[in-house]
């Protein structure tokens, strides 16, 4: 790994759509931003997606770009899997702790030739597809990567050394252990991005049991033209599905889960899954059960008014009780349909997904000394007036770390808690002297 | 796996362990979870591949020649079909049909 510098005048914490946002807008001003991702890419959850509402733009088209620029700006340093240990303020400035866990490979020598994992004996599931799909022991993340270097489990490695031997630039590395840097910083910005609640949070649902009860990241997957099956299939069987319903509110607005606030992109993401689904199979049926539907955003309502009178996803107003599986794996939805006096019907579909709700994907506790509100995100000291600001001066917050919303909200307050460390780094005189300033 | 035997200066010849020896040390080895894992996948492989013979197979057919899980079927057709073994040839009626492609 090429060394770091002892010293950045903003360390990012996530490499998502939100922390790079934030480190450009950081390093068009000229400040030296050190960007910091647990995954072995940068590219968050964005990068997974298939296409974004209510635009319908490919996701990757939009959040590639993003990760070019980062990579390659000559003020911003991407150190990839990695995490932050602990961030203790110093003065004004901060002094970070980072663990470098091995990737097994020089990433410097590393050409993404993918040679290695075409060697390689053992499939295991991939992550980036949910475990729907398969990579191999070292592999490379996924095809938009960056850096685009190849990564070993070392769970799954038979030390077979096949990798090695067939690498054109010798660069696997079997030495490499994990290691612990130390820099300081002028100041922090949080940008760690969401999770989904947990698709088994509701037994009732047979969500993590019935194959063909989804969570919205896989649905995303399999949807990709990239994902795991190349098209549209079942997880039980490879069946090409007629019926597709949406449970709605399958993990917000509920007290019994822990999470009683609105998830807000949740039926967003729904309706687009619906229309693309209809472009992609032909005479399918798709049935989105909510409680309500909720778009607020710019062109969201038109968006669900195409969904219904142009693609024919049917909305129904009603509570689903209770998914039972079949033996043949097809899905039986009962529902109390509240349009039509709560009557309770049985519905098949050959795939449910559930729209699970948003929760942070990382706690600070142990790490940094910042607040988190009563909801799990992190605490904002003026949520109306500087909602980028947390409880630790000098470490902003930003994107889904604060609540839950949509990418162009993440990346608006990215640009904020942006400006913000700017004006710290100017007001307080914790910026140390930079050697170059790179070009506008 | 030998170590390497390396000489340094002043002639004197000692035994250096490979790298991958001494990751293999480090992680205890090949676990047994994973050499049941390995087989299994293995075993998997060994069954598809039979079932497919010469021809073009859907994912119900192959669980039903090889007593696999549908499922598990889809999953190791698609690993396949990922890296080069297998292609997706037709649809017939709700279900594909692959085929191996002869690539080890």
């Amino acid at each position: 790994m090429q060394p770091l510098k002892s010293y950045y005048d903003g360390v990012v914490i996530g490499g998502g759509i939100t922390g790079m946002q934030a480190a450009l807008d950081l390093g068009e001003q000229g400040y030296e931003v050190l960007l910091v991702e647990r995954e072995p890419s940068i590219g968050g959850k964005m990068i997974a997606l298939n296409k974004v509402f209510p635009t319908l733009d490919c996701s990757s088209c939009i959040c590639t770009p993003r990760m070019a620029e980062s990579a390659h700006h000559s003020n911003i340093r991407i150190l990839t899997y990695s995490e932050v240990r602990r961030v203790e303020k110093r003065g004004k400035g901060f002094s970070i702790n980072l663990e470098c866990k091995p990737r097994y490979v020089v990433e410097e020598d590393c050409i993404g030739c993918s040679r290695c994992e075409q060697v390689c004996p053992v499939d295991a599931p991939h992550e980036f597809d949910e475990k729907l799909g398969a990579r191999r022991a070292v592999y490379i993340p996924h095809g938009n990567a960056i850096p685009q270097v190849a990564v070993l489990d070392a769970n799954y490695c038979t030390f077979c050394g096949k990798c090695e031997k067939i690498c054109p630039t010798n660069c696997i590395d079997f030495a490499q252990l994990p290691t612990q840097e130390k820099v300081e910083a002028g100041t922090v910005i949080v940008a760690t991005g969401l999770k989904t609640t947990p698709i088994d949070a509701k037994p009732e649902y047979g969500g993590g049991k019935f194959l063909n009860v989804m969570d919205p990241m896989a649905m995303e997957r399999v949807q990709s033209s990239n994902g795991p099956y190349g098209r549209v299939l079942r997880p039980s069987d490879g069946k090409v599905p007629k019926s597709i319903a949406y449970v709605q509110c399958a993990g917000s607005r509920d007290e019994t889960l822990g999470v009683p606030y609105c998830s807000r992109v949740c039926c967003m993401y729904a309706i687009k899954q619906a229309i693309l689904l209809k472009h992609l199979v032909q005479d399918l049926d798709i049935t989105i059960y909510y409680m309500d539907i909720r778009a607020f955003g710019k062109n969201f309502e038109q968006f669900y008014r195409r969904a219904i009178e142009e693609e024919g996803v049917k909305f129904v107003k009603a509570k689903v009780a209770k998914i039972i599986e079949q033996p043949n794996k097809d899905l039986l939805l009962r529902v109390e349909d509240m349009e039509h006096g709560g009557v309770r019907r049985e519905v098949r579909h050959d795939i449910v997904v559930l729209s699970l709700g948003t929760l942070p994907a990382w706690h600070a506790a142990g790490v940094i000394d910042i607040a988190e509100a009563s909801d799990g995100f992190f605490e904002c000291v003026a949520q109306k007036i500087s909602p980028t600001r947390s409880t630790m001066d000098g470490v902003f917050i930003a994107g889904v770390a604060t609540g839950p919303k949509d990418i162009p909200d993440s990346i608006v307050e990215a640009g904020a808690a942006a400006m913000e460390a700017a004006m710290y780094l100017e007001r307080s005189g914790v910026r140390r002297p930079v050697a170059e300033v790179a070009a506008y | 796996m030998a170590d390497e035997v390396k000489e340094q200066a002043g002639g004197q010849k000692v035994k250096q362990q490979r790298p991958i020896d001494v990751l293999r040390q480090r992680m205890g080895g090949v676990s047994d979870e994973l050499k049941e894992y390995f087989k299994e996948q293995n075993r998997i492989r060994k069954l598809l591949s039979e079932a497919f013979g010469q021809g073009a197979r859907t994912v119900p057919e192959l669980a039903q020649a090889t007593k696999l899980e549908p499922h598990v079927v889809l999953w190791h057709v698609m690993a396949m079909k990922k890296y080069g073994r297998v292609v997706e040839v037709e649809q017939k009626g709700d279900y594909f049909t692959y085929a191996m492609t002869g690539k080890e």
